[in-house]
């Protein structure tokens, strides 16, 4: 006989119980295993997912609101020596037997690109397209199939510009699938930090491009992956590219004498200017307008372009003098000295035009010859250029045709554009100037040579000043892909107390082991075995299965990672969006999780064995407790019952000050303490119960003694029931019910019913009666509210997508509409008391930093931001601009972007135009009408007519799909609590028999006993009850009473009924199994 | 035997046959007792003894043959009559005292007062119970826990358990055989007391002389009936 032979002689005979003790330890392992696992398989997912979409780009150059020849990317390519390719990236919507997809992205590429995807994919042909899978499952579509594509028209002119036409901004083509492109035919390809896969159709570059422009042009270039900085690729930008590749040209006009600086974007931008003025080109800058009309008394000149000149031949105007041009002043019978008054249009958000006047003195009348005969001052506006006739102009604005009269068509035939009144540049720089640009033209003197100004402005002026940004899109997604949402530590947060209540199974199950074991460990004792060797014994039993079980732990980690894994990619898909999510095994977790479990497991046994072996030989001998118990006044768990509590009660107070009642960390934090306090407090009144007074002997008191002996097992039940309850529960108070206050103006959804996006941008002003004819909308709504805003594209910052974010779209709204209706609620502000916190995007914070605002859990999760923080972006001028996180909105339907004020967009991205996002109410009645009327009226615009409450619930669904989670794992520390019962009581009645025996023998009924053990044990399911209930509503009080018709009572009083019905069974059933009828057997065998 | 008959017979014992599977315990046994009487029961291990004591406290059943307990057929009673016959009218003591650990000196005596129906002790059970512990001198140890008593302390409180009730037998299997010679001598002397204080029929089943010899009258268990030892 060795010792090693008597370790497994033990482990051998008390098999059942260190299965049992085993099952415990196992369960904490595998949970926690697959909590690192699911993280590790999350992550792995994200990054693969990530490479997928970029395939072996690096770097982009991505043209914001702009398009540039293609042939760029060649001349990249030769600067920099590495592939690049270039690619048309838009947005559109695409139709297929009755299915619609929208927000889909639209690539022209080039034949190069698909090796950036190691894709075998050839280039698709003249009426040919690849699409995605995604796209593909959407339409169910098919190789071979055709079908409709809708595609914006952008052109180069901002379709903010006011003469810009406004119809026909936007091309159906029908086109044949020449393949499906999966991940790995670089099908996943986007620019977004989105673990979800934009649905996508590849074009020819040339054939998408064809479709929109004269030529080849593209407005992003893929960079290969490269050993260059940024700066340095910036660089490598200027030293290749050339004026037509920002859209500008240079041209020689001889009769003027001048050179001529014209951009196809018809407004020049004002950095372009700045930089000249700084040279000795000494630029000319030109601005043209058109103006509605020219009013002298009761004569009106309609429709006649008035130019800003900054340089005069004759004498220039000051401000607010004009020149006319002797045809107009004849018109007018005018003179010099007169007052005219110049009426223009001046555009707004979405096209709406306001009209405007100012008032000039006539400086003097010009003959129409030099510069006042040039017809080249007017800019190549689209629909005024190259027409013949007045009554052929197709233009932005809404023209009185009415008013033309034949001397003007006269005037039109013969001189075109020319304007017939000059003013100065700044004043009409400071009449018409837009954000965008604040000249149609600027001039040189012919000393100076094109190309040295060509090369002038190309050294000097920065990429991104004129919207071409590179961007290390490896970089950034790696970033996004590794800050994302770390699923391990949420995991292992949401386990956090299953592993605790498998940990106290265990615990309790080993030391059910010890005492069984007592009488073993005395007779060592007196066989007179050392001490030591006595411990080692049972130190290497309770080692070896804690050894054991980890191991075998991880591996049962694994399988439980497939099976949550495999909820999460279905039933739990909310959380993640994506069913691709794969499982990746780390070794390093698989490691942490044996390590982790075996350390913590190994100190709960040792802690367990060590007070164990504190006991007196003679009572372990005899299998007696120590009598030590009968002295213990609990002053211990009283200690630890106020220090708990009161931890608990500072954690709430703060949590209350500080309105961080909805910090769930906070809860569950303050929970666990209170749980603990509890709990605590149940162990010291069993500890003190004894009747000091004796005065008779009862049932009750049988069953307070019996409770009190065994008060370790009986506060472990206890506290593995509440930590179960305490999770399920809680989960309920969180619940949130998204649908009961949609209508109110105060809720997520700012009392708007809908949520309108549409892929194509939206330039017709709805808040006008004839926006709203234009679209096509019916004209009788009652309580008709449309709220347009601009969007700036970039990436959702919503708890849809896991990707951390630092660059998240941006809408532009007019505060004012909020704050009359009182919409949405704030959950913290930076607001003073009493002001309403959307005043707050008007406030000017200082240049290039703007206020915004964002949804609060987007601040805290999305970004990792708080409110105070400046999230930086780059503005259209390349300037860097900073929003000011000023407020965080209470979870609304804006979930996932920044807002900023309207004006403030303009100011910055001034090129974006149109709307693609609209909030709309109308009256209730009203209701249905108006969503099949915006369904059919934006259908060319891809749109979808959301129920803003449905929004607002598909982003709670992630938050309840992870209560779900809480919920599933609350329900197994249930099951583990009455499991734990079952076993404690099937162990106990085996201990105990001979007690139940002599009852038995003493006339008590076989019923009475059963009942006492019912009792018994029912009494600990109701302390854990209570515990669980009274720490979940003491933790979830604040949030609950601010809003008790959120509190689920039916859900609550259903888990309770629930759970006390399967306690009882659990108990029923061991309680009949165990005590069998014939216990006096036992006695008589004795 | 006939003797006897001048007093009222408590029990009366007719053709008592037991086996278990194939081996025959009990045969055709026979046997009266008054009220009062203190009795022992002798004979080796195996001989039957506990199965005899058994049968007579309805823990178990005979094959054949039957018990009268006052002129009652035990034999014809439900097995929660007899639970209900037991915890009036019988007491046990057992080698081993079987006293509850949760509970006190005081409570493991009250336990068989809560027996059948009553959920709660009464003011004159506990009075009785503290009458019959202060007649073994346990009053001093009525609030202790049984970890805190020796083994003669246990054994003389579960004496006092046997005899809350009151009941009309009490029936002891090697009541004395966990003990040392002295606790024994000394527990003995101490049954005989209650025997003569309480008025309680006592059956001993012992190995003991000593113990049987302090007895009234003793008997033999031999080739499976009782033999008077007494001459």
């Amino acid at each position: 006989m060795t010792l090693l032979k008597l370790l497994f002689r033990n482990l051998r005979y008390f098999l059942k119980e260190h299965l049992l003790l085993s099952a415990g330890l196992l369960t904490s392992t595998a949970i926690l295993s697959s909590a690192l696992i699911i993280g590790d398989s999350v992550d792995y997912s994200l990054k693969r997912i990530a490479s997928e979409r970029l395939g072996e780009t690096r770097h982009v150059l991505l043209a914001q609101e702009r398009f540039f020849p293609s042939t760029l990317t060649r001349k990249i390519e030769k600067e920099l020596k590495i592939p690049t390719t270039a690619v048309l990236l838009l947005e559109g919507t695409a139709l297929n037997a009755g299915r619609t997809a929208t927000e889909l992205q639209l690539c022209g590429v080039d034949t190069d690109f698909w090796a950036f995807g190691k894709s075998k994919l050839s280039q698709p042909g003249n009426n040919e397209v690849i699409i995605n899978e995604v796209l593909a499952e959407s339409l169910n579509l098919q190789t071979g199939d055709e079908f409709l594509i809708r595609i914006p028209n952008p052109g180069f002119v901002t379709k903010n510009s006011t003469f810009v036409p406004d119809d026909e901004n936007r091309i159906a083509v029908r086109m044949k699938v020449k393949a499906v492109a999966g991940p790995g035919g670089f099908g996943n390809f986007s620019l977004k930090s989105n673990q979800l896969t934009p649905q996508t159709v590849f074009f020819s570059l040339d054939v998408l491009s064809d479709l929109l422009f004269e030529g080849s042009f593209a407005n992003l270039i893929l960079i290969v992956e490269n050993r260059y900085s940024t700066q340095e690729l910036y660089q490598a930008l200027q030293r290749s590219w050339s004026l037509e590749d920002i859209n500008l040209s240079l041209r020689k006009l001889e009769k003027q004498a001048k050179t001529e600086l014209i951009s196809d974007r018809v407004f020049i931008e004002d950095t372009l200017l700045s930089i000249l003025r700084e040279t000795a080109f000494n630029p000319e800058p030109v601005l043209t307008y058109l103006v509605n009309g020219l009013v002298l008394g009761n004569k009106l000149t309609p429709y006649s372009f008035v130019s800003g000149l900054s340089d005069f031949p004759t004498e220039a105007p000051g401000a607010g003098e004009i020149l006319l041009n002797t045809w107009l002043a004849e018109d007018l019978q005018a003179q010099i000295g007169d007052s005219i008054e110049l009426e223009y249009f001046v555009p707004e958000s979405f096209r709406k035009l306001n009209t405007a006047r100012a008032s000039f003195k006539v400086k003097d009348i010009i003959p129409l010859e030099g510069f006042a005969r040039d017809s080249l001052l007017m800019p190549a506006f689209e629909g005024f250029s190259g027409v013949e006739s007045c009554s052929d102009w197709e233009t932005g604005i809404p023209v009185d045709y009415s008013s033309i009269r034949p001397k003007d068509e006269l005037w039109w035939s013969e001189h075109g554009g020319t304007p017939k009144a000059f003013i100065a540049y700044e004043t009409a720089r400071s009449l018409w100037g837009q954000e965008y640009g604040n000249s149609t033209a600027l001039r040189f003197g012919l000393e100076h040579a094109p190309q040295a100004i060509e090369q002038s402005i190309l050294n000097q002026l920065h990429p991104a000043s004129m919207g071409l940004n590179i961007r290390d899109v490896k970089q950034e997604s790696n970033w996004s892909a590794s800050n994302a949402v770390d699923f391990a530590q949420l995991f292992l947060g949401l386990s956090f107390f299953l592993i605790l209540a498998a940990l106290l199974l265990s615990a309790l199950l080993f030391g059910m082991l010890l005492q069984q074991r007592n009488k073993e460990q005395g007779l060592y004792r007196s066989l007179g075995l050392n001490r030591n060797k006595i411990y080692g014994i049972f130190l290497s039993e309770a080692l070896l299965n804690a050894f054991v079980s980890s191991l075998v732990g991880i591996f049962a980690g694994i399988g439980l990672s497939k099976l949550l894994l495999y909820f999460i990619n279905s039933i739990w898909i909310d959380i993640v969006r994506t069913s691709s999510i794969g499982l990746f095994v780390h070794r390093s977790s698989l490691l942490t999780g044996f390590a982790a479990n075996l350390l913590v497991a190994a100190a709960v046994l040792l802690i367990l064995l060590k007070k164990h072996f504190g006991a007196a030989i003679a009572h372990l001998q005899k299998n007696k407790p120590d009598p030590g118990l009968q002295h213990n006044n609990g002053r211990a768990w009283l200690i630890t019952a106020v220090c708990s509590g009161s931890l608990f009660l500072l954690l709430w107070l703060f949590s209350l000050l500080k309105d961080l009642y909805q910090n769930s960390l906070l809860h569950f934090v303050s929970g666990f303490l209170l749980l603990l306090s509890l709990n605590a407090l149940f162990a010291y009144f069993l500890i003190k119960n004894r009747a000091k007074f004796f005065n008779g002997f009862s049932i009750g008191q049988l069953i307070a003694n019996n409770l009190k002996y065994n008060y370790k097992q009986n506060i472990s039940i206890a506290a593995i029931l509440s930590i179960g309850l305490f999770i399920v529960l809680s989960t309920g108070a969180y619940r949130n019910d998204v649908g009961r206050d949609a209508a109110n103006n105060s809720s997520g959804t700012g009392g708007y019913p809908f949520y309108v996006q549409n892929s194509l941008p939206l330039n017709l002003d709805l808040s006008s009666a004839e926006g709203r004819q234009k679209l096509g909308l019916q004209e009788d709504y009652p309580g008709l509210s449309l709220v347009q805003m601009l969007k700036l594209e970039g990436d959702d910052a919503s708890c849809l997508n896991l990707n951390r974010i630092s660059r998240p779209s941006i809408l532009g709204v007019n505060p004012r509409i909020f704050i009359d209706r009182e919409a949405f609620s704030f959950v913290k502000s930076r607001a003073k008391k009493g002001l309403n916190s959307w005043s707050l995007l008007s406030e000017p914070l200082g240049e290039n930093f703007v206020p915004a605002v964002a949804d609060q859990t987007v601040i805290t999760w999305g970004l990792g931001k708080a409110v105070g923080d400046t999230l930086f972006y780059l503005n259209e001028k390349g300037d860097s601009i900073g929003l000011v996180l000023v407020a965080g909105l209470s979870s609304s339907v804006f979930q996932g972007n920044l807002l900023i004020s309207e004006a403030n967009f303009r100011q910055h991205f001034p090129s974006n135009s149109g709307s693609r996002i609209m909030l709309a109410d109308v009256d209730k009645s009203k209701e249905n009408e108006l969503r099949d009327d915006l369904n059919n009226a934006l259908r060319s615009y891809g749109v979808q007519v959301q129920d803003s409450a449905r929004r607002l619930a598909d982003f709670n669904s992630v938050t309840n799909t992870y209560l779900d989670i809480f919920l599933a794992l609350g329900g197994i520390a249930l099951i583990l609590g009455t499991l734990g019962i079952a076993i404690v009581l099937i162990k106990s009645i085996t201990a105990r028999k001979y007690q139940f025996a002599l009852m038995q023998a003493f006339g008590m009924r076989m019923s009475s006993i059963r009942r006492m053990l019912i009792y018994e044990y029912m009494f600990l399911i109701l302390i854990g009850l209570m515990t669980g209930l009274l720490s979940s509503f003491a933790t979830s009080a604040v949030s609950l009473l601010a809003n008790p018709a959120q509190i689920p009572l039916d859900t609550i009083a259903l888990i309770l009924l629930l759970f006390l019905l399967n306690s009882f069974v659990w108990i029923y059933l061991a309680t009949s199994l165990s005590l069998k009828k014939d216990l006096i057997r036992d006695l008589r065998n004795e | 035997m006939k003797a006897m008959n001048k007093k009222k017979n408590l029990l009366q014992v007719e053709h008592l046959s037991k086996s278990f599977g194939e081996q025959e315990v009990l045969k055709d046994l026979s046997f009266e007792l008054e009220e009062g009487l203190s009795v022992s029961i002798e004979g080796p291990s195996g001989s039957g003894k506990s199965t005899f004591l058994n049968i007579l406290g309805t823990l178990d059943l005979p094959d054949s043959g039957i018990v009268l307990f006052k002129g009652q057929n035990l034999a014809l009673l439900s097995d929660s009559e007899r639970s209900v016959f037991r915890n009036k009218h019988i007491g046990f003591v057992f080698q081993m005292h079987h006293l509850l650990p949760q509970c006190t000196v005081m409570e493991n005596v009250l336990l068989p007062a809560l027996g059948t129906s009553a959920s709660k002790t009464d003011r004159a059970t506990v009075q009785r119970a503290r009458e019959i512990l202060d007649s073994l001198g346990m009053t001093e140890h009525s609030h202790k826990f049984p970890a805190q008593l020796s083994g003669g302390e246990c054994q003389r409180t579960a004496f006092a358990r046997a005899l809350i009730n009151q009941p009309e037998l009490i029936l002891a299997d090697e009541p004395t055989g966990s003990l040392d010679q002295e606790s024994a001598e000394k527990l003995g002397n101490e049954l005989i007391k209650l025997n003569r204080v309480f008025r309680t029929t006592l059956i001993v089943v012992t190995h003991s002389a000593a113990l049987a010899q302090k007895m009234q009258k003793r008997y033999a268990l031999k080739n499976k009936s009782l033999q008077s030892l007494n001459h």
